[in-house]
């Protein structure tokens, strides 16, 4: 690993809990360009929060966040926190995209609108530009003969290919993915992670938490396990899986591979 | 039947003439009362709690006393506070406030009822939270609550009829006026209901039209 390089996303001594509900302790975690990490845990260790926590849908207690020279601060440290943290949170957004395992696609807007939306409404590129370029995400996600249909009337891994080629339109550096396949019929599951292997392939930093344990082993350079708020296994998909440290893991492992 | 004739040639006219004024107040306090609904949905929603709790207070006042006190409360208050308007802006003003805090209510249950995610994947691609409203929550809201604001409207119609008790020439006003002239109440009466109904039917046919557009893809 390179650890000359500085972190793409740093985070440190990071804690998040819902009043008394502790859901983060303590997150140390440097994460490089390109790396492909999968996040895995039992439910309700704090997969999610943590994912939702880098890009602000989720404010943090205490620790912080580095991404690209932006900084996220536990707002229990300082009041002024949630306003600077706000402004963190615009830059970071504008390099870290998320998909989610509902898709969230807008409804009331086609496949290409979809697309098209925040490239025109934020980055203001012009909308022959914007459509040329989402032609190219959806043709590469394999969904531009849907480009005028409307979410609804997709299945739901097309739906999710939709979703990653609307996250790929803002051009992100980092990708986060919260079980994006998890909301799918099986037949479906595998060509979103088609869509998945071929970004990482290209490059993309990408964070995935997901219950596909072949993913996780194929495709990632790195495995997480988190467990009660905490990080407690990290390492290649071989350490993690063939020789986990914590008996936590190993438990969880040998639930849910000998199904 | 030359005395239907008359009652009808005298009446009408004057019942016409008040529909026109009840269609002028109708459409203003309906468009007043949406931007209204908006603005006091759009508090209502605020993370702000001070704000919120204005937006609170402003239902509150208006979803919890009658109409009728409103209207003349208004009526007399206003020239006391040194604000003189004719009976008509009055009633234009009270009919468009109390509106809209119903209008509000509808927007924000609509609000609260579109998936926390529809927002969330907006956010997570650096949408502004003004952006986000307007563009995604707010249209997948109103395709949703038309059905809701349609009966409102249609209840603001009915409920400018109640101006006439400030002296507005509305088509009730005009209705009991031409009672006065006539001496024929049921037939006077009659001719007002159908004018309503007439009058709320346009209304729910606009909004029939306006649902037909949205809906042709099934959210
Ligand atoms: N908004 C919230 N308010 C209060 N508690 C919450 C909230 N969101 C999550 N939690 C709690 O935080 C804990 C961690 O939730 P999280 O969704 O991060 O788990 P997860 O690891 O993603 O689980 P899963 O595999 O089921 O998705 C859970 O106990 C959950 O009930
Ligand atoms: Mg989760």
């Amino acid at each position: 690993m390179a650890d000359t390089q500085t972190p793409i996303i740093s985070v440190k001594n990071m804690a998040k809990s819902y009043g008394e509900l502790a859901v983060l302790r303590k997150i140390d975690i440097d994460i490089y360009k390109g790396q492909v990490v999968s996040v895995i845990g039992p439910s309700g260790s704090g997969k999610s929060t943590f994912l939702r926590c880098l890009n602000y849908l989720e404010e943090i207690t205490s620790g912080e966040i580095c991404i690209d020279g932006q900084t996220i601060r536990g707002i229990s440290e300082a009041k002024e926190n949630k306003k600077l943290n706000e402004k963190a949170a615009r830059e970071i957004r504008k390099n870290v995209g998320m998909v989610f395992q509902q898709f969230n696609l807008w409804p009331h807007k086609t496949v290409l609108e979809n697309v098209i939306e925040c490239p025109m409404q934020i980055k203001k590129i012009k909308k022959e530009d914007a459509v040329r370029t989402a032609m190219e995400l959806l043709k590469k996600v394999g969904m531009d003969g849907k480009a005028d249909a409307y979410p609804p009337q997709l299945s739901g891994g097309q739906q999710q290919r939709v979703a990653i080629a609307r996250t790929l339109a803002m051009n992100p550096e980092v990708i986060l993915f919260d079980e994006p396949t998890s909301a799918l019929d099986p037949e479906f599951v595998g060509e979103v992670l088609d869509v998945m292997k071929g970004l990482a392939k290209a490059g993309m930093t990408m964070i995935v938490v997901t219950h596909e344990m072949g993913f996780a082993s194929e495709v990632s350079d790195r495995v997480c396990f988190m467990d009660g708020g905490y990080v407690i296994e990290d390492g290649t998909p071989e350490e993690v899986f063939k020789n986990p440290k914590s008996d936590r893991a190993k438990q969880f492992f040998s639930k849910i591979l000998n199904v | 039947m030359n005395d239907f004739i008359h009652v009808a040639s005298i009446s009408l006219p004057m019942l016409l003439q008040g529909l026109s004024l009840t269609v002028e107040i109708s459409v203003l306090s309906i468009i007043f009362a949406f931007i209204g609904g908006l603005l006091v949905g759009y508090m209502c929603i605020s993370p702000n709690k001070l704000v919120e709790g204005i937006a609170r207070v402003f239902i509150k006042i208006f979803r919890c006393t009658p109409f009728m006190v409103q209207v003349y409360l208004a009526y007399y208050g206003l020239p006391s506070l040194g604000i003189n308007v004719s009976a008509f802006g009055t009633g234009v003003l009270i009919l468009s406030l109390y509106t809209s805090a119903y209008a509000a209510v509808i927007l924000e249950s609509g609000v609260k009822a579109i998936p926390k995610g529809q927002y969330e994947a907006a956010a997570a691609l650096g949408m502004p939270r003004l952006k986000i409203l307007c563009r995604i929550i707010l249209p997948q809201t109103i395709r949703m609550i038309v059905p809701s604001l349609t009966g409102q409207f249609v209840q603001t119609v009915k409920d400018s009829s109640i101006l006439s008790i400030i002296t507005v020439a509305e088509m009730t006003m005009m209705t009991k006026e031409a009672i006065g002239i006539t001496f024929s109440p049921l037939f006077v009466y009659i001719c007002a209901g159908v004018l309503y109904w007439a009058l709320n039917l346009v209304i729910e046919f606009i909004s029939g039209r306006i649902e037909k557009k949205y809906n042709r893809v099934r959210i």
